[in-house]
């Protein structure tokens, strides 16, 4: 149907008519319309999708992870500064393999700070591994975006694809649209069938660590699928326009190049006008055309030579000016299309490949035979049962250091969790000893995104689990550093939106995996790396930040905090976490023999000693009130201080009594706030 | 060897890695004083201490790192460790 329409409610319509199962965006101008658009269409039960309102883009790109690995079709759309924000998760999700498609409206970079149209936003993440698709107006912003989810989620290429259209000059201009209906939309894409996903029934652990000879592989694979997708988006394209008259199987398009002797290069809304001008100056005599870009990513390197050499008449004599978006690069070369810098050099012929195959050569490949192929998995079968915690859901074979603590808290979480759960992980200590790709010691549904992601990564997980009417458990397993510092925003607006989900912080007292530098968990007065003891410093000079409370603020219906060295309370607390709907918290002591400084036999002990001492309170909180505590007879703090080397500045060389002091006052403290201390009846005397 | 899509793997594969040659002291279980309560099985952080048929505990020597944590938590003191001799 042709309609009078603004391109980003086109664009919008088009998203509803792909049957996203998930949405999850964050407002950024131009963009919002596009947003607000499929809000509502939500609200009035037009689109049949969960809307995730994240708090940032950082979540917005964290959430469709989650939710593409869980099984779900996603959407996102962003811009400028948002698209910057997601830089990190970008690459992540390409080379998680995801099929995300995400609308980029195209928008300059601050400072100064810009709302208008360039289109160095999705230039810069060109290395991303994401497909790029650039549109020149609003119908082709529109139909792009059919192409983009079919040839994204082939699974021969599962690659995420943004689909670039200029913020303003194309999405908030009213255009003449001709828009598909939903029976059109089904016959061309079809339902989304995930290549794999988080499922009990067949666990698959995400997001591995990678050894640098498979890290090599892997960007290998996703090289090569970028150079399968550039024939299947020209089928896809071509198939669309067999359906619908409007075919885009060109990855690149001359506009009267046939004699021409000079050439723009050009992609985006400018094409339009370029293409005006080169009328005009033929009607002046000038022998001059246009080669847009329609396909930026996967690069076009011998479709562009073909098109400017063997098909254009010019040959070598041609002039080429590449670009004309409003976007200099600073330091570089004119615009982000000069094409010496994107990966082919036109001196050369056509046919010839370009440096960005040259790249691998020379590369060693790991000592195996042939080259890496991706492999289907058959699925397996497996019923549920009540939670066993005789079960061992965390294998031998893992990497940790022998008496981790962390190791211990891994395998007691998936005891009181149970096998029903799907697991996602933060960067740190305990992802990176139990996933050495491919040794991965998780036997549930496991995925690691990134560092500081994992509250949004699970958002998407939970909210994809219940778009498909599944009943899984969520649970989060975080380092402290994860927790109180890097994660924060996440967390925050993970736990204010309600998911139902467990967050587990596993609380080493720092950033072990880096090498033990201080995190916002660090106790007070403890020596690390980053907040080193010396001749003029006792350590690290701030208290512990306190975690459990904030998340109690944010209205978190159970917090609890533990100790490894009391299993059978523990992995209570996990399974009544797990089994509480909403947002809980669990934080678990976890003593660190390398990073605390102990033998590794002696991490029961010390977990002990801190709960004995009154410097780590057991306690736990139903909707935000403290309904039960751990008592002790307590220990002077001495006594669990001078069992860790990062305390041994306190006593030696010569004893700092007004350190122990404030560090004696803060246990005081914490047995009078939590009124753990059993009174002991004195003796007659 | 073919690799997986997206850096993923099953589950099993961490069973490749024998971390038992890290071990420089073996827990040996006497089956002596001990008095089955599981306490070591629980506490491992390697989880391969499995319980036999006739219900007496045994680390798996092919994961058991060595560090001790059985030993020192088994309220028996049924586990002793022994330097491994290389
Ligand atoms: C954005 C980002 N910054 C820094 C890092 C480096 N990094 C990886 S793990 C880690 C510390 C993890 O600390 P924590 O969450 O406490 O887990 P632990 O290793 O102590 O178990 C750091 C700083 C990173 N991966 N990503
Ligand atoms: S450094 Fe600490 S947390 Fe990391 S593996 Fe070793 S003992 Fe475990
Ligand atoms: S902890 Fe000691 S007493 Fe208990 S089962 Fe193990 S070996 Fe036996
Ligand atoms: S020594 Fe450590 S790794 Fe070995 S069985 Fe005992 S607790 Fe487990
Ligand atoms: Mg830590």
């Amino acid at each position: 149907m042709m309609q009078f329409m603004e391109g980003s409610l086109a664009v919008a319509d088009a998203v509803r008519l792909c049957r996203p199962q998930v949405v999850s965006a964050y407002p950024i101008t131009p963009q919002t319309h596009i947003v607000e658009a499929l809000a509502d269409m939500v609200a009035n039960c037009t689109l049949d999708a969960e809307y995730i309102t994240v708090e940032s883009e950082f979540s917005a790109l964290s959430a469709c992870i989650g939710a593409s690995a869980a099984g779900s079709r996603v959407y996102s759309a962003t811009t400028s500064q948002g698209l910057a924000l997601m830089f990190e998760v970008c690459f992540n999700a390409a080379g998680m393999r995801l099929p995300i498609v995400m609308t980029i409206v195209n928008r300059a970079l601050s400072a100064p700070l810009s709302i208008w149209n360039d289109q160095q936003d999705s230039i810069s993440l060109r290395d991303a591994g994401w497909m790029q698709l650039y549109a020149e107006d609003n119908q082709e912003a529109t139909d792009l975006h059919y192409v983009a989810y079919r040839v994204a989620e082939d699974h021969s290429i599962l690659l995420p694809a943004m689909v670039c259209f200029d913020g303003f000059i194309l999405s908030h201009t009213y255009e003449p649209v001709e828009t598909l209906s939903q029976e059109q939309a089904d016959a061309y894409l079809p339902a989304f069938k995930p290549f794999q996903k988080l499922d009990t029934a067949d666990p698959i652990s995400f997001g591995m660590f990678a050894s640098p000879d498979y890290y090599m592989e892997f960007r290998y694979e996703m090289d090569r699928a970028m150079e399968r997708a550039k024939e299947k988006i020209a089928r896809a394209g071509k198939e669309f326009g067999k359906q619908f008259g409007r075919d885009y199987s060109a990855l690149v398009e001359g506009y009267r190049l046939e004699d021409a002797e000079t050439a723009f290069v050009a992609m985006g809304s400018i094409c339009g006008t370029v293409k005006d001008s080169i009328d005009e100056m033929r009607a002046q005599g000038k022998k001059v055309g246009l080669l847009k870009i329609r396909c930026y990513r996967p690069f076009p390197g011998p479709e562009i030579a073909k098109a400017l050499w063997s098909d254009a008449g010019g040959g070598a004599r041609q002039e080429h000016l590449p670009g004309l978006q409003g976007c200099r690069r600073p330091g570089g070369e004119g615009c982000p299309l000069w094409i010496r810098d994107t990966g082919v050099r036109l001196h050369r012929g056509p046919g010839r490949e370009g440096p960005e195959k040259e790249r691998y050569r020379g590369h060693r490949r790991p000592g195996r035979e042939g080259r890496g192929r991706p492999v289907l998995w058959p699925a397996t079968g497996g019923a549920s049962v009540m939670v066993d915690k005789s079960l061992e859901l965390f294998d031998c074979g893992h990497r940790a250091c022998g008496g981790c603590g962390p190791a211990m808290a891994a395998r007691l979480i998936m005891k009181g969790a149970g096998k029903d759960t799907i697991v996602v992980s933060s960067t740190g200590c305990m992802e990176v000893f139990s996933t050495p790709y491919p040794e991965t010691a998780w036997k549930v549904p496991w995925i690691h995104s990134l560092f500081e992601n994992a509250a949004a990564v699970a958002s998407g997980v939970e909210a994809s689990l219940k778009r498909q009417g599944r009943s899984d458990k969520v649970v989060i397993i975080g380092g402290d550093g994860a927790t109180f510092d890097i994660g924060m925003l996440c967390i925050s607006g993970a736990f204010e939106r309600g998911h139902d989900f467990t967050y587990i912080c596993y609380d080493n007292e720092a950033y072990m995996n880096t090498g033990v530098q201080r995190s916002g968990a660090t106790p007070f007065a403890a020596s690390t790396t980053t907040s080193p003891a010396g001749r003029c410093s006792t350590g690290n000079r701030l208290p512990k930040k306190d975690m459990p409370q904030i998340l109690a603020a944010h209205g978190a219906p159970y917090v609890a905090t533990a100790s490894i060295a009391y299993p059978a309370d523990f992995m209570q607390k996990v399974e009544k976490a797990v089994n509480t709907k909403g947002p809980c918290y669990v934080q678990v002591h976890a003593p660190c023999c390398t990073g605390w400084g102990f033998e590794g036999s002696q991490t029961m002990k010390i977990g002990k000693l801190a709960v004995e001492t009154g410097l780590w309170v057991m306690y736990e909180m139903t909707d935000g009130k403290v309904t039960r505590v751990k008592k002790v007879v307590r220990k002077p703090v001495e006594e669990y201080l001078s069992t860790q080397k990062r305390f041994r500045h306190l006593f030696k060389p010569a004893r700092r009594d007004a350190e122990i002091a404030q560090i004696q006052a803060s246990a005081d403290r914490n047995a009078e706030k939590y009124g753990i201390d059993i009174k002991l009846k004195k003796p007659e005397q | 060897m073919a690799l997986n899509v997206g850096c993923s793997a099953r589950p099993g594969k961490s069973r490749a890695n024998r971390t038992g040659s890290w071990r420089v002291f073996r827990p040996v279980f006497k089956h002596d004083k001990c008095t089955k309560c599981g306490i070591c099985s629980l506490v491992c952080p390697e989880g391969c201490i499995e319980q036999r048929e006739d219900e007496f505990f045994e680390a798996d020597y092919e994961f058991c790192k060595g560090c001790g944590l059985c030993s020192d938590e088994c309220p028996a003191e049924d586990i002793v460790m022994e330097q491994e001799e290389k």
